[in-house]
């Protein structure tokens, strides 16, 4: 009986700290995960608004190309990914030309801006990334 | 008894946590794989817009002739319809393209019905496509 108390006693002593050691690795790495996890996810929100963005700046300059072919003025495009305007536009109405669309600030949002290019037959291009 | 206890809430709390990590990952790749799909069909679809009219083939003074060029080009973008979908993350997914005319420009809408709406549009005007005569 008393050959098995000392037994047992140091593998209680010992089992203790090596549960605590493991459950902190387990926890440690699961909340490592999901940070991971999370900073993917902000990634694709970021890239899915990127791509929002490139629609909507595609979207003002299709309307500032057609209106400067009418000879008609460009106002602002009020667009899912927020305001454009046109700030310049360099060459002919009808091509070759460059042109710069900005989006205009809105509270939380970078003011930001895009060159496009219309060549001499008329195609639209986008020149800045 | 402790030590048992302990384990089995360390154990819990792990499972919990991979489970919503696992979770979160597959949301983000689902996400991902969604807007490759968009952006490709997108692409897709600027392509067929390009190749059906021949560059400064309309004169664009002239309305009637330019509706008759919206309609064939959104004939055209109907009867492309969607590309196949091959990523298994997106197989249950609901993927709805709409395709029309807005004012004087063409709409091309992609909408996804989950994880959330998801939506992208772009607009095409016979002008930026290049197809005015000079």
């Amino acid at each position: 009986m008393l050959k098995q108390k000392l037994c047992n006693s140091p593998v209680n002593g010992f089992a203790l700290p090596l549960v605590l050691i493991m459950g902190a690795l387990l926890l440690g790495s699961g909340v490592s995960l999901q940070s991971m996890a999370m900073q993917s996810r902000a990634r694709g929100a970021m890239l899915w608004q990127e791509g929002l963005l490139n629609d909507g700046f595609h979207n003002a300059a299709m309307v500032f190309v057609a209106a400067a072919r009418r000879g008609e003025s460009s106002p602002d495009q009020d667009l899912g990914a927020g305001s454009f305007r046109l700030i310049q536009w360099q060459g002919s109405p009808t091509g070759p030309a460059q042109f710069s669309v900005q989006r205009l600030a809105d509270p939380g949002r970078l003011l930001r801006s895009r060159s496009f290019q219309l060549s001499s037959d008329g195609r639209l291009q986008r020149v800045s990334p | 008894m402790v030590s048992g206890a302990l384990l089995a809430i360390f154990c819990c709390t792990s499972l919990q946590v991979l489970g919503s990590a696992n979770g979160l990952a597959l949301q983000s790749q689902k996400q991902l794989a969604l807007l490759a799909w968009m952006e490709r069909q997108l692409q897709r679809d600027e392509g067929v817009l390009r190749s059906f009219i021949p560059i400064a083939s309309v004169n664009c003074q002239d309305s009637n002739s330019l509706q008759q060029k919206r309609q064939q080009l959104l004939i055209q973008l109907q009867v492309a319809g969607l590309l196949p979908n091959k990523d298994p993350l997106l197989v249950n997914e609901q993927l709805q393209r709409q395709v029309e005319l807005r004012g004087d420009q063409l709409l091309i809408g992609l909408i996804s019905g989950s994880p959330q709406h998801q939506r992208r549009e772009r607009l095409y005007s016979l002008e930026g496509l290049g197809v005015c005569a000079p």
